[in-house]
């Protein structure tokens, strides 16, 4: 009242609206349940609430009434959400002394959560109390209370409470797309539904908030959703069949990310990827065999493959990992780590007798990513006490490290079954050291059996065939046994030293053991691998460098080791009980043999052609896909505009067929006076005579005074009883029919397309 | 804003779908795909369908709430999610304006009704303005402007209070002790002719050598006019100052009809003049009885935001002779002296509350308006 009175005095005049009726409540409130369903269905599965044992039923009640309390009353019910609040308060007042307990079993579950996502120990909380689950759910409670406040505000259109909701939602399509949390499809349904709705209701008219819902135009609103999201679900299932790549381009964006992380200077290893070997330059062996004969060789570990897929190597999933949360967490509180563990047990047995000596490791053109180090060696920091796993070991820092040390105190890798007798030993005299060593190395030899002897089907047929069908039998092979086994059909596969890049169709064992291609350490490695595996021996792949025993003895006098490309190598380490992981070597190909390597030349090989690459036909298939979608929909709706307009002119063609002349007539005018209306000469109430200026301005003179004698026929036809003849009723029909002709040649096409499909006139 | 959201979250389906593979995915990525497409569809359906239409009762009463509709009419079989037009509504009299912004919806094959009260407390001619509109779609991406062209105009007439009007008879001054009639003096309204300047090629007989050396310029009868005994009355009230309160051109809307309807209630003619918006110039009419008022009320009324200059006045009115000039204005200008060759000039001024007053004439306010006025000398 004041401000019109202030405008009033302005300008002179006041406009005063008419009281607006907002979005209803009912409206409101179905769309904040339906945002409260999404949020709470995907936050109960990001976090494995699931796995508490709360039942979520309470939960949802809570968070339906509280999202009621906040849909927005008006007049005196502006009250009970004050209300819900002071409840709100109270209730967690009294629950106090079990919210803590609460909070720490929520959050164990979250921590062992994301434990699966992260592959990492995360810390755990204790429970003093002993009912667990309602502490938890009633800490619960008052976090479905204030996910259920935030939507209900939210389905106001509430600003700050709006950004929110947004703000939940990117941070759950970050979860998904990092950890690729499962959501339920109908909770990302519901929040589509619910992101739909509220962008209709927050259509800005410059400065203007409008809230829909007058006159059932909201109710419309979420039909026309509904409807909407039910095609978007048929079209999610052949999209999602389309999409059997996932995990390629997961694989592909994180070596995109690590290639810039950590800043190769030249393109490295392909970490196990064997769908773009093509991509890769060759690496040659002719490094690695000619420092074989000259002395000891160091194989410093850098990537390590532990699961084998049909494109290469992964390492083990983080749910997977997440299952040995608990004994790697106790191993590293004893001191265990794998990555040391020749070291480890060297000083269990007492065998170092050098004094440790500090080395430099200069890594100038390898990824940063990894602190390559010799099986040998152990590193003066000690490694992540929280990591799961400990297949190699990782540069600190967002950019890696290229510069670090180790610690060597003599002995080498290759001595490991001098150390396993002599563990066996120490065993057997029940030696302290040893025995608190071997009781850290059975379990983690648990974990190294559990998971590094899986082969996937179609590859464990692969190996049998190329094994001649042997199948190893139920207690295992012996080491000797299996070294052998492996040796003597490792050396018939054709060897080359730098192959030509291959496309590797299908799975990449059996594409290559079976069309017998050329191969390298990185394929022979892989082949190597699965040989033991399927033979019982634990066998992981590993890509990294090697150093000349020269190399070592220079470092060790000071000078520092510097990574070399050339001397990029895959090998195969298999696990030796009680010993740990060791670099293993078939024989070299007879192209290496000592006398053969100090007699003959050796010359580069032509780097490979790039071959082909494999076109990507996903996306294509995406395209093609929508394409039809889409010309379906467009052939649906013509369909539709068809019978549409059949069923619109069915009222003509009923004219036609009535006996009656006079009701013939009559209907056929009005019928005129219709189809003209669509021409731009609009009927009002009043003398049909009217509407003559206007035929004669769209039609002519000619059509004016046709039109005048038809109205006079319908005249006669309506409101007199004089007998309507044939040629008077041929007379207005065919009057009709030119008036329809002449508008369609009047309209250019888009109108005349609107005019026939459309207003089904012509 | 929507749209640059809307790219995001194609963008972030699409990465989710290449990326997960999840099947929550693929309805994510179909429906950034198929919600705004049937978006942009369904709102040009609607707005093929969407009519408007204002009305306005046809009087309009100073002081008196008005109740107008705007009538938005849904021909199509889709809802109409939103649809937002701006009215102006404009007094060319006092110059202001207001802009009403409305957002309507409406369901398929139906219409709807907004309405809304419009009070004035000053007269003039209102003008409400709705050129187009916009049909958006329920997701807010695009609006189709359809273009509705709504003008409708009315007046809104100024009240009129009770004013006696003394008039100093110039033609008494003019033709002092030369009257036609030898056995009246002052004034004769029997006079058949207008004296006005003396032209080349006008008989030299004609020339009145007293009005001559009063005026110090040749001045002849007119035998080709009849006498005039109009007044004229100037309206100059069409651009008040910036700042300006709009009841000051209400009052002097108000005093220049008062005056005028007193004109004609004594049965002396005038013409009244004013300048409108369109470039004709000076408009003059001449006024007899009551119904030709309507027409100068009308006049007035549309006049915001022009102002004559006296030059004009005297382009329109030089040569001619007038009894006497009543001039409504908001501010006395320096230059009005030379509208005396016209006629003896009465300045009527409206200002401000506290606004000092200057020059010669009639100064009043919206409040003392009728006192100040009550009785004037022309």
């Amino acid at each position: 009242m004041k401000d019109n009175k202030k405008i009033l005095d302005k300008t002179g005049f006041s406009l005063t609206p008419d009281e607006r009726k907002e979005t209803g409540y009912i409206q409101r409130l179905l769309t904040a349940l339906i945002l409260y369903a999404g949020f709470s269905g995907c936050i109960w599965t990001v976090l494995g609430l699931g796995g508490i044992g709360v039942n979520p039923v309470p939960l949802l009640v809570i968070g339906c009434i509280y999202c009621a309390a906040f849909c927005g009353f008006r007049g005196r019910w502006r009250v009970i959400p004050i209300l819900a609040v002071i409840a709100l308060i109270v209730y967690f007042y009294l629950a106090l002394s079990s919210m803590s307990d609460g909070w720490n079993a929520v959050s164990n579950q979250v921590c062992q959560t994301f434990e699966a996502y992260l592959g990492r120990i995360l810390p755990r909380y204790a429970i003093n109390g002993e009912h667990v689950v309602l502490s938890a759910g009633m800490f619960l409670a008052t976090g479905s209370a204030a996910l259920a406040i935030l939507c209900g505000r939210t389905a106001q259109a509430a600003g700050p409470f709006s950004l929110l909701s947004g703000l939940l939602a990117l941070v759950l399509w970050a979860a998904a797309l990092i950890f690729r949390v499962p959501y339920p499809p109908v909770c990302a349904a519901a929040l589509i539904a619910a992101a739909a709705v509220l962008a209709g209701l927050r259509i800005p008219v410059r400065s203007v908030f409008y809230r829909s819902g007058s006159n059932g135009g909201g109710n419309r609103l979420l039909m026309t959703i509904a409807v909407l999201l039910c095609i978007s679900a048929l079209m999610s299932f052949p999209l999602n069949e389309l999409n059997k790549n996932a995990d390629g381009e997961r694989r592909q964006a994180a070596r995109a990310i690590d290639s810039f992380r950590y800043d190769a200077e030249e393109d490295t290893a392909p970490e196990g990827d064997f769908s773009r070997l093509s991509e890769y330059p060759s690496m040659s062996d002719a490094e690695f065999y000619a420092a074989r004969y000259t002395g000891d060789i160091y194989y410093l570990r850098g990537y390590v493959g532990e699961t084998y897929t049909s494109d290469g190597w992964v390492s083990l999933e983080p749910g997977r990992r997440a299952e040995y949360a608990g004994l790697f967490s106790w191993l590293h509180n004893r001191g265990f780590y794998a990555q040391n563990q020749q070291s480890v047990l060297r000083d269990a047995l007492g065998r170092d007798t050098e004094a440790p000596v500090e080395v430099s490791v200069v890594n100038a053109g390898a990824y940063s990513k990894y602190l390559y180090a010799p099986y040998e060696a152990a590193i003066p920091d000690e490694p992540d006490i929280y990591r799961i796993g400990d297949e190699n070991l990782l540069a600190g820092g967002f950019r890696g490290e290229r510069e670090y040390k180790l610690i060597l105190s003599g002995g080498t890798v290759s001595d490991y079954e001098l150390l396993y007798n002599e563990l066996n030993n120490a065993f057997g005299r029940g030696d302290t050291n040893a025995v608190e060593y071997l009781k850290s190395e059975n379990g983690y030899r648990d974990f190294v059996y559990e998971n590094y002897l899986e082969i996937p089907e179609e590859a464990r047929s692969s190996i049998q065939d190329f094994l001649d069908g042997f199948v190893p039998p139920e207690d295992g092979l012996t080491f000797n046994d299996a070294k052998a086994i492996a040796d003597s059909y490792i050396n018939s596969l054709p060897y080359s030293d730098m192959p030509e890049a291959s496309y590797y169709k299908g799975d990449f064992i059996t594409d290559f053991l079976s069309k017998s291609r050329e191969g390298n350490s990185l394929q022979f490695s892989t082949v190597e691998t699965l040989l033991f595996r399927y033979l019982g021996i634990p066998a992981r792949y590993v890509e990294g460098y090697i150093l000349t025993e020269d190399e070592l003895e220079t470092a060790k006098n000071g000078g520092a080791v510097t990574i070399r490309p050339e001397s990029l190598r895959a090998w195969t380490e298999i696990y030796r009980d009680g010993v740990g992981f060791v670099p293993f070597e078939l024989d070299p190909p007879e192209l290496y043999l000592h006398d053969q390597m100090m007699t003959d030349q050796i010359t580069e090989p032509e780097p490979p052609e790039d071959e082909h690459s494999d076109p990507h036909i996903m996306l294509l298939r995406i395209l093609l896909l929508v394409l039809a979608v889409i010309v379906i929909l467009l052939a649906a709706g013509f369909a539709i505009f068809a019978i549409r307009r059949a069923y619109i002119r069915r009222h003509y063609k009923r004219i036609l067929t009535i006996t009656d002349n006079s009701e013939a007539v009559s209907l056929t005018t009005a019928y005129l006076i219709w189809v003209v209306s669509h021409a731009g000469i609009p009927y009002k109430n009043g003398s049909l005579h009217d509407l003559c200026p206007e035929f004669e301005e769209l039609f002519g003179r000619d059509m004016r005074q046709k039109y005048a004698e038809v109205i006079g026929i319908q005249q006669q036809a309506i409101f007199s009883d004089l007998v309507i003849y044939d040629e008077e009723r041929a007379m207005v029909t065919g009057f009709l029919n030119e008036v329809v002709g002449l508008i369609g040649k009047q309209a250019g096409l888009p109108r005349r397309f609107r005019l026939k499909w459309v207003d089904c006139v012509i | 804003m929507r749209r640059v959201l809307l790219a995001a979250c194609i963008i972030a389906a699409a990465v989710l779908y290449i990326f997960t593979g999840a099947l929550y995915a693929s309805l994510l990525a179909s429906a950034v795909l198929v919600l705004p497409c049937a978006a942009l569809a369904l709102g040009a359906m609607s707005a093929r369908g969407a009519r408007l239409s204002l009305i306005i009762p046809a009087r309009i009463r100073k002081g008196e709430p008005a109740r107008c509709k705007l009538i938005l009419e849904n021909c199509s079989v889709v809802p109409i999610s939103l649809a937002a037009l701006r009215i102006t509504i404009k007094n060319n009299l006092t110059n202001k304006e207001q802009e009403l912004a409305v957002a309507l919806s409406a369901a398929p094959n139906k219409k709807i009704e907004y309405g809304f009260t419009f009070e004035s407390s000053t007269c003039g001619q209102y003008e409400f303005i709705c050129e187009e509109f916009r049909v958006v779609d329920f997701l807010g991406l695009r609006g189709i402007r359809k273009h509705v062209g709504i003008k409708e105009t009315k007046v809104s007439m100024p009240d009129t209070f009770q004013t006696y009007v003394f008039l100093s008879d110039a033609n008494s001054s003019l033709v002092d002790g030369d009257s036609s009639s030898i056995n009246k003096k002052g004034p004769d309204h029997t006079e058949p002719l207008q004296y006005r300047d003396f032209v080349d090629g006008d008989p030299m007989n004609r020339i009145n050598y007293k009005l001559s050396f009063k005026h110090d310029r040749l001045m002849i009868a007119d035998g080709s006019q009849p006498r005039k005994d109009a007044y004229l009355v100037l309206w100059n009230g069409g651009l008040s100052p910036v700042g300006m309160s709009p009841s000051v051109p209400d009052a002097l809307a108000e005093a220049f009809i008062s005056i005028c309807s007193s004109f004609v209630d004594a049965g002396i003619p005038y013409t009244a003049a004013w300048k409108s918006s369109e470039p004709d110039g000076i408009t003059q009419m001449e006024v007899a009885s009551r119904d030709d008022m309507y027409d100068v009320i009308k006049g007035i009324m549309g006049t915001g935001g022009v102002e004559t200059q006296v030059n004009e006045y005297l382009r329109a009115f030089g040569g001619k002779h007038y009894p006497g000039v009543a001039y409504f204005s908001y501010r006395s200008q320096s230059e009005l002296g030379m509208l005396n060759d016209i006629g003896h000039v009465t300045p009527f001024i409206c200002k401000q509350e506290n606004e000092p007053a200057d020059g010669e004439g009639y100064f009043f306010t919206p409040g003392n308006c009728r006192s100040m006025l009550s009785r004037v000398y022309i």
